[in-house]
């Protein structure tokens, strides 16, 4: 009789050697172990709910069904962060193809309003508590267009090199050192603007 | 400030620039003030982002986000092996069961036909529905090469084709 496998007290290797042959509960210890951190990530490049659900869960079938292409070189983790992140890069696309040319698509990468704001020389983000930094990087976050939200996550977040963001994001390495310019630029801008109506 | 510099000094701060263009912007940061102000910032900015992401968590239950996970799992690979067969037989349906049905149906009426036409001596004759209720005269003319049926109810008088068929037409009358 073959012994009842103490899943949780497994390392995620010993789950992917048990899921790579076949073994359904040890793949839904990973999921568990890992859920929060891919629709986490899902979120954040969406900033949709329902879509960040739908596609963490395309992440997990496509995660399960090419666990055997899973040969250890990087954590179980980060496989299946880049999952994801590939296939919101694909969804935002697809919305980027419906999207009708706009002022603000062409402004992506020449910066638009961006080019004309001052340098802000205080730091607006010193002495501020750890979970209200999170905050409003959060909410600042938000407030950018997709790709430059993209190009920051994949940077900031997954510390990323130019060229493997431009591979990801199927463009020129000067676009994305465009893109993270500017994008870095608002978040600038936003920052110090909650800390001015703090002050208020 | 050109785009181009602003961009230099951004790949400096990600450790994106080769040595000596790293020599040649940190000399030009040591005489432009306006170039290192947006180092500054652009410096403060990444410090706040690094390791400062929100933790967010799933909205939903393990068992119920799990569950739809695991449904779609059993039914791509379900999907596979049922696949072939369905395929085959849709294949086959689309293929051969329309031609079958047509071939049988061609066939019983032309087994009919020769039925009826054994029994036959002339190039006219008429078939006798054997229902009750109605009757059905076949008149062919080979010459004409045309056949016409009338179906009529046994229970009202007899109607007489009219119009188009007169006595001296060259249709045989049985």
């Amino acid at each position: 009789m073959a012994l009842k496998k103490d899943y949780p007290s497994l390392e995620d290797m010993a789950l992917v050697r048990a899921a790579q042959r076949g073994d359904m509960q040890a793949f839904e210890e990973l999921m568990g172990r890992h859920r929060d951190k891919i629709y986490a990530r899902a979120f954040s490049m969406m900033r949709n709910e329902e879509d960040a659900i739908d596609l963490s869960q395309e992440a997990w079938v496509k995660g399960w069904q090419r666990l055997k292409q899973f040969q250890g070189d990087s954590s179980y983790l980060t496989w299946m962060t880049r999952i994801i992140i590939n296939l919101c890069l694909d969804q935002l696309r697809k919305h980027k193809r419906q999207r009708a040319d706009s002022i603000e698509l062409l402004e992506e990468e020449s910066g638009g309003v961006e080019r004309q704001m001052p340098v802000v020389t205080s730091n607006p983000t010193e002495r501020l508590e750890r979970g209200e930094l999170r905050q409003r990087i959060d909410r600042a976050l938000a407030l950018l267009s997709h790709e430059h939200r993209t190009v920051l996550i994949l940077h900031e977040f997954e510390e990323l090199e130019y060229k493997e963001i431009a591979k990801r994001m199927q463009c020129s390495i000067g676009t994305v050192m465009s893109r993270l310019f500017y994008a870095r630029r608002k978040m600038a801008v936003l920052m110090a603007g909650y800390k001015r109506e703090e002050l208020k | 400030m050109k785009h181009e510099l602003e961009l230099k000094l951004q790949a400096l701060l990600d450790g994106e620039l080769t040595g000596r263009e790293t020599e040649e912007i940190a000399a030009l940061l040591e005489r432009d003030a306006e170039a290192s102000a947006l180092l500054g910032e652009l410096r403060n900015t990444r410090t706040a982002l690094r390791g400062n992401e929100l933790e967010i968590k799933l909205p939903e239950s393990r068992e119920f986000y799990w569950s739809k996970i695991e449904r779609e799992i059993t039914r791509l690979e379900q999907a596979p092996a049922t696949a072939p067969a369905s395929a085959w037989w849709a294949a086959l349906r689309r293929r051969y069961v329309a031609t079958l049905g047509t071939v049988g149906v061609s066939a019983a009426l032309m087994l009919t036909a020769v039925v009826h036409f054994r029994e036959l001596s002339s190039d006219t004759f008429d078939v006798e529905n054997l229902l009750g209720e109605t009757t059905a005269l076949t008149f062919r003319s080979e010459a004409n090469k045309m056949s016409l049926v009338w179906i009529y109810d046994n229970e009202q008088p007899e109607a007489e084709p009219d119009g188009e068929f007169d006595d001296d037409d060259t249709i045989p009358q049985t």
